[in-house]
C-alpha cells in the first residue's frame, strides 16, 4: 500500500489495544481458575490456555508491527528528528511509526508477562 | 501578507487600524469579566483556571502543614505533641488531602488555564462545566479538610480499608468517602471537558501530529480518569451502602470480602499515581525545548510512551496488595507488569535528557527544577523497581521505606515540575516575571529540604519502622534519621516560604515582563503581555510545532488579527471546532458567559452529598432535588441554543455552521465520553458480583429465593421498549413529525417507568434482604444503580418533549434528543446486563 494514504488510524490503535488485551484477558482466567481449584492445584491447563493466549497475542503484534515496518522503512527515527511538515502524510507517518513503536513495546510487555506462568507450577 | 483579505478577495480590512481597534474593543467587551460579588459567576478559563490552581495550592499548604506537624511528632522518641487518634487524623487528612485535592486537582486545574492558550483557542468547549467543577472541588475540599477542626476527620489511612475504616466507627470514612466521590466526579467532568478540548478545539491546521506535548499527555491522562475513577466511584458506592444501610459488601462474616475494596481501590489508585506524574512531566515536555532552544527529540517517542505509560499503569494495581496472600502467579505476573512500565517511563525521561544534550542549554529557574525533578524521579523510580519485587516488598511492606519511596515518586514526578512548570508559565498568567534569585534560593532550599527528609526514610523504613505508627520507643537506632527527616521539613517549608514571598512581591511590583520572556516556539507565548480577557486576539493558523521559531511573520499576522476569528462582530463569545484528525475547521461554537447556575447546582449538589454523611435523608433528597432543577435550568437557558443564523464567515475564506447536533458536536462526544465513564464504573459493580461468585463455592447462596427471572426479564423488554421508541422519536423528529415524535417520547417514559418497577420487583417480592449476604446486597446495589440511570433517562426524554412542544427542539436543532439517545444506548446496554445477570446466571450457576 502507499504509504501515504494507508489507514493507518486503524493500525495506530489496534495494537497497544488488543495486544495486552488478549494477552491480561487471561489473568481473570487463571485468577477464576486458581480460586475454583483450590491453592495446590496445579497450573498446567491454566498454562496451556495463557501460553495460547499470549502466542495469539504475539502474532497478532509481530504481524502488525511487521506490517507497520513495511510501510515505514527505512528509516525508524530519522525524520522524527528534524521537523516534520504539515501535510496529512506526516500525519500518516506519524501515526505508523506510533504503531511501530507501540506494538514493540507490547510484545515486550506480553513477554514479560508470560513469563511467570513458564517458572510456576501450582496455584499457590 | 497584507493584501490577502479575510475572503480571499477584495483589500484586507485587517490592513485598516481603526477597525482592528474597533474589532479589538467588541472583542474585549464581549470577554470582559463580571464586577463586584458577580465576579464569581465568571466561567472563563482564564478566571476558574486561576481559581483553581490557587486553591489546590492552598490545601497543599494545608496538607504540608499536617505533614509538618506528623514530623514534629516523629522528631524524638515518645513524641506527645499529637494523640494517637489525632496522629490518625492528621497522616489520613495529609496524603487524602495531597492525592485528592492537590494532586488530580492541580493537573486539572493547570490543564483548564493553559490549554486554550496552548491550542490558540478563546476558551474551553463547555466553560460553565468547569466552573462547576471547580466549585464542587472547593465545597468538597472544604468539607473533608474542615472535619479535622471538629475532630471527625478520617482516620483510617488514605486508602480507607476495610475493616478497619468501618469498626473504627465515626463518621470520618464517611466523610472521606462521600466528600471524595463528590469530588471525583468533578473530576471526571474536567476530564471530559478536556479530552473535548483537544480533540475538537485544537486550532486550524494543528494535525494530531503537531499538537503540543501536553496536549497529548492532557488527552492520556483525561482518558486515563475516565477509566480510573469510575471504579473508585462503584467502590464508595458499595462501602457507602455498607455503612448507611449495613448492606455487607465488606463484611467477611456475611459474605463479603475487605479484599473486594482493595482490588477496586487500587485500579483506580495505580493509574492515579500516573494520572498525577504524567501531566507534570507534561510541563517539562514543554519546557526543555524552550531552553534547549530546539525542537524536542523524537516527538512521537513521547507520546508513545505517554501512551504505553497510561495503558500498563492499569495493569499493575495488585502489586499494592503482594502481602495479603496472593497466588504466586499472581504476584509473578503484576511483578513482571510493574517493571514493564519502567521502559515507557524511562523512553521519557531519555528523551528529555537527549533534546538538552543536542541542544544550547540556557540556565534558568524553571530548568534548575526540571533537572532536580528528574533526578528526584529517577531515584523514586529505583525504589520503585526495587518494591515492585515481591520479597523485597515483603520486608518493605509498610515500612518508612514505602513513605520515602512514594514521597521520591511524587516529588520528583510531580512537586518538582509542577514548580519548574510555575516559574516557567508564570508570565503567561501574569505579565511579570518572578524573581531568578529568589527562584534559585527557593530551589536549593526544596532540593536540600526534601532529600534531608526523605533520603533518611530509606534507613528508617530498613531498621524496620513501621508508617502510620504515632510514636516509637527509644533506643531502636531510629531516633538519629527521624531527628533529620524532621530537620529536612523544616528546610522544604522555608523553601515553598521563599516561593510565596516571591509570588506576593512580584505580583505588587508593576514592572511586567516582555512578550514571550524565555523565547519559546510554541503557539501559547503569542499571547501578549500581561493577558487580555479575550485571551487570543486571532485564532490563528497552525503549520508547525514551533510556530514562533519556524514562522517569522506569526507574529505579526497574529496581532494584526490576520487569522481566524478576529472580531466579535455579534457580541457573542466563540471559538473554532475543528476535525480530529486534520484539524479542518467545522462549527464556530458559542461558548457561554457568566452565570450562577454552576454555583447554584454546585452548592445544592455539596449539601446533597454533606447532608447524606449525616444520615439526614429528607433533606438530602430535597437538596438533589433543587440540584437537578439547576442543572435542568442551565440546560434548558445555556446548552444548544438556536443561533440567529446558520453559517459564519470565521475569516481566511472559511465559511462554517454554528450549530451542530449527533457525532459532530462536542456536545456528543462529552456526553459519550461520560457515559464512557459511567459504564465502566457500572462495570466495576459487575466485577464485584463476579468477584463474590470467585470466592464463594455456592454462590448465589442456595438459600437465596431471588431475583427470580420473570422480574428482570420484563425489566429488559421494557428497556428494549423504551430505548426502541427514543430512537424512534429521534428518527421522526428528523423528518419533522412532529405528533409523531412527541408520542413516541411520552411512550418512552411510561414504559421506562414500568421497567424501572419491574426491575426493582424481581428482589422485592422474592425477598431478598440485602443486609442478610452479600449475595442480595449485590443485587440490590445492581438494581439500584439502573434504577437511578433510568431515572435520568426519564427525566431527559421529558427534557426532549418539553423542549420539542417549546420549539426548543426541531428538525434543525435536534442536539437534545441526539445526546439522549446516546444516553439511552448506554443505559438500555448496563440494563440487559443487569438482568441477564441478576436473572439469568443463577440459573446457569
Ligand atoms: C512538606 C512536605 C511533606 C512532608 C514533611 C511529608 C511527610 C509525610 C510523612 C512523615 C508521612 C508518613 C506518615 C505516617 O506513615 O505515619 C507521609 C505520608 C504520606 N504523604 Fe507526605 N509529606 C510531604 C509532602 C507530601 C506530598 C507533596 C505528597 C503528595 C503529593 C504526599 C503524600 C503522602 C501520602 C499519600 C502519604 C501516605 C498517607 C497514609 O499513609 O495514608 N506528601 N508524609
Ligand atoms: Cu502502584
Amino acid at each position: 500500500m502507499d504509504p501515504g494514504r494507508a489507514p493507518t488510524s486503524g493500525r495506530f490503535c489496534s495494537p497497544r489495544r488488543s495486544g495486552p488485551c488478549i494477552s491480561s484477558s487471561s489473568i481473570p482466567g487463571f485468577a477464576v481458575y486458581c480460586a475454583k481449584a483450590g491453592r495446590d492445584a496445579a497450573l498446567d491447563p491454566a498454562r496451556a490456555a495463557v501460553l495460547a493466549a499470549s502466542t495469539v497475542a504475539l502474532g497478532f503484534l509481530v504481524w502488525l508491527f511487521l506490517g507497520s515496518w513495511r510501510r515505514r522503512r527505512p528509516s525508524v527515527t530519522d525524520a522524527d528528528f528534524s521537523f516534520e511538515g504539515n501535510t496529512p502524510e506526516e500525519r500518516h507517518r506519524f501515526l505508523t511509526h506510533m504503531s511501530l513503536a507501540s506494538s514493540a513495546l507490547s510484545i515486550v510487555a506480553v513477554i514479560y508477562t508470560t513469563i511467570p506462568i513458564l517458572v510456576l507450577e501450582t496455584c499457590r | 501578507m497584507t493584501s490577502v483579505s479575510r475572503d480571499g478577495h477584495g483589500p484586507d480590512p485587517q490592513d485598516d487600524p481603526a477597525i482592528r481597534r474597533a474589532q479589538e474593543e467588541r472583542l474585549a467587551r464581549v470577554w470582559e469579566q463580571p464586577k463586584g460579588w458577580r465576579y464569581w459567576t465568571a466561567v472563563n478559563n482564564s478566571e476558574v483556571g486561576l481559581w483553581y490552581i490557587v486553591t489546590s495550592f492552598a490545601f497543599m499548604l494545608f496538607a504540608g502543614v499536617l505533614g509538618l506537624l506528623i514530623r514534629a511528632q516523629l522528631a524524638r522518641p515518645d513524641g506527645d505533641l499529637l494523640s494517637a487518634e489525632l496522629y490518625n487524623q492528621v497522616f489520613t487528612l495529609h496524603g487524602t488531602a495531597m492525592m485528592f485535592l492537590f494532586g488530580v486537582p492541580i493537573f486539572e486545574a493547570v490543564a483548564i488555564l493553559l490549554l486554550p492558550a496552548l491550542l490558540g483557542a478563546r476558551d474551553l468547549p463547555f466553560p460553565r462545566l468547569s466552573a462547576f467543577g471547580f466549585w464542587c472541588f472547593l465545597l468538597g475540599g472544604l468539607f473533608v479538610c474542615g472535619s479535622i477542626f471538629f475532630d471527625a476527620a478520617p482516620n483510617s489511612g488514605w486508602f480507607m480499608y476495610p475493616p478497619l475504616s468501618i469498626d473504627q466507627g465515626g463518621i470520618g470514612a464517611e466523610i472521606w468517602l462521600l466528600g471524595l466521590s463528590f469530588i471525583e466526579v468533578a473530576s471526571i467532568a474536567a476530564a471530559v471537558e478536556l479530552i473535548v478540548g483537544v480533540l475538537k478545539c485544537r486550532p486550524p491546521g494543528m494535525h494530531l501530529n503537531l499538537t503540543p506535548l501536553y496536549g497529548w499527555y492532557v488527552l492520556i491522562v483525561g482518558g486515563m480518569i475516565v477509566f480510573a475513577f469510575p471504579p473508585l466511584i462503584a467502590g464508595d458506592f458499595l462501602f457507602e451502602l455498607e455503612k448507611a444501610f449495613d448492606w455487607p459488601f465488606f463484611d467477611a462474616s456475611r459474605g463479603g470480602d475487605p479484599l473486594l475494596w482493595q482490588h477496586l481501590f487500587w485500579i483506580f489508585g495505580h493509574p492515579e499515581v500516573y494520572i498525577i506524574f504524567l501531566p507534570s512531566i507534561a510541563l517539562l515536555a514543554m519546557i526543555v525545548p524552550t531552553f534547549a532552544q530546539r525542537p524536542i527529540a523524537g516527538y512521537s517517542w513521547v507520546v508513545l510512551s505517554a501512551i504505553g505509560t497510561g495503558f500498563i499503569s492499569f495493569g499493575l494495581w495488585a502489586h499494592h496488595m503482594y502481602t495479603t496472600g496472593m497466588p504466586s502467579i499472581s504476584l509473578g505476573f503484576f511483578s513482571a507488569a510493574s517493571e514493564a512500565v519502567v521502559i515507557p517511563t524511562g523512553i521519557q525521561i531519555f528523551v528529555f535528557i537527549a533534546t538538552l544534550m543536542m541542544g544550547r542549554v540556557i540556565r534558568s529557574v524553571p530548568m534548575l527544577f526540571a533537572l532536580g525533578a528528574l533526578m528526584i524521579f529517577v531515584a523514586g523510580g529505583l525504589t520503585g523497581v526495587m518494591i515492585a519485587v515481591a520479597p523485597f516488598d515483603f520486608q518493605g511492606h509498610d515500612s518508612y521505606f514505602i513513605v520515602a519511596h512514594l514521597h521520591y515518586t511524587l516529588f520528583g514526578g510531580m512537586v518538582f515540575p509542577l514548580m519548574a512548570g510555575f516559574y516557567y508559565y508564570f508570565p503567561l498568567a501574569f505579565g511579570k516575571l518572578l524573581s531568578r534569585r529568589l527562584g534559585i534560593i527557593a530551589f536549593w532550599l526544596l532540593f536540600v529540604g526534601f532529600n534531608v527528609t526523605f533520603l533518611p526514610m530509606h534507613l528508617t523504613g530498613l531498621l524496620g519502622m513501621p508508617r502510620r505508627v504515632f510514636t516509637y520507643p527509644q533506643n531502636l537506632g531510629w531516633e538519629i534519621p527521624n531527628l533529620v527527616s524532621s530537620l529536612g521539613a523544616i528546610v522544604i517549608a522555608a523553601g515553598f516560604a521563599t516561593v510565596i514571598l516571591d509570588v506576593i512581591r512580584t505580583l505588587r511590583n508593576p514592572a511586567t515582563a516582555p512578550r514571550n520572556p524565555w523565547n519559546a516556539g510554541t503557539v501559547e507565548w503569542m499571547l501578549e503581555m500581561p493577558p487580555k480577557p479575550w485571551g487570543a486576539r486571532t485564532i490563528p493558523h497552525i503549520e508547525s510545532r514551533y510556530p514562533i521559531w519556524d514562522a517569522p511573520d506569526f507574529l505579526a499576522r497574529y496581532d494584526a488579527g490576520r487569522f481566524y476569528l478576529p472580531d466579535a462582530e455579534e457580541g457573542k463569545r466563540e471559538t473554532i471546532v475543528t476535525s480530529v484528525l486534520d484539524a479542518d475547521p467545522v462549527q464556530c461554537l458559542r461558548v457561554p458567559g457568566p452565570g450562577l447556575m454552576p454555583i447554584v447546582a454546585a452548592v445544592a449538589l455539596a449539601a446533597m452529598f454533606f447532608l447524606a454523611t449525616f444520615h439526614l435523608w429528607t433533606l438530602t433528597v430535597l437538596a438533589g432535588f433543587v440540584a437537578l432543577g439547576a442543572i435542568l435550568w442551565w440546560l434548558w437557558t445555556g446548552t444548544a441554543l438556536p443561533p440567529e443564523k446558520p453559517v459564519k464567515e470565521i475569516g481566511l475564506g472559511e465559511r462554517v455552521p454554528i450549530y451542530m447536533a449527533g457525532p459532530q458536536s462536542v456536545g456528543w462526544w462529552a456526553m459519550f465520553i461520560t457515559m464512557t465513564a459511567d459504564l465502566v464504573a457500572y462495570l466495576s459493580l459487575v466485577f464485584s458480583y463476579f468477584f463474590f461468585w470467585t470466592i464463594h463455592t455456592d454462590f448465589p447462596p442456595a438459600d437465596a429465593a431471588g431475583p427470580g427471572w420473570a422480574g428482570p426479564l420484563a425489566a429488559g423488554l421494557l428497556f428494549v421498549l423504551a430505548w426502541g421508541l427514543t430512537l424512534a422519536a429521534r428518527k421522526l423528529n428528523d423528518r419533522a413529525h412532529i405528533g409523531a415524535t412527541r408520542v413516541c417520547l411520552g411512550a418512552g417514559i411510561l414504559a421506562g417507568a414500568v421497567g424501572i418497577a419491574a426491575l426493582i420487583a424481581g428482589p422485592a417480592l422474592t425477598g431478598l434482604d440485602a443486609t442478610h449476604h452479600a449475595y442480595p446486597a449485590i443485587v440490590w446495589a445492581l438494581v439500584v444503580w439502573i434504577v437511578a440511570h433510568a431515572g435520568i433517562g426519564l427525566v431527559s426524554q421529558g427534557f426532549c418533549l418539553a423542549g420539542h412542544i417549546r420549539g426548543r427542539l426541531t428538525s434543525d436543532h435536534d442536539a437534545d434528543i441526539w445526546n439522549t439517545t446516546l444516553y439511552w444506548h448506554f443505559l438500555l446496554f448496563t440494563a440487559l446486563v443487569t438482568t441477564l445477570v441478576i436473572g439469568g446466571f443463577p440459573l446457569v450457576a
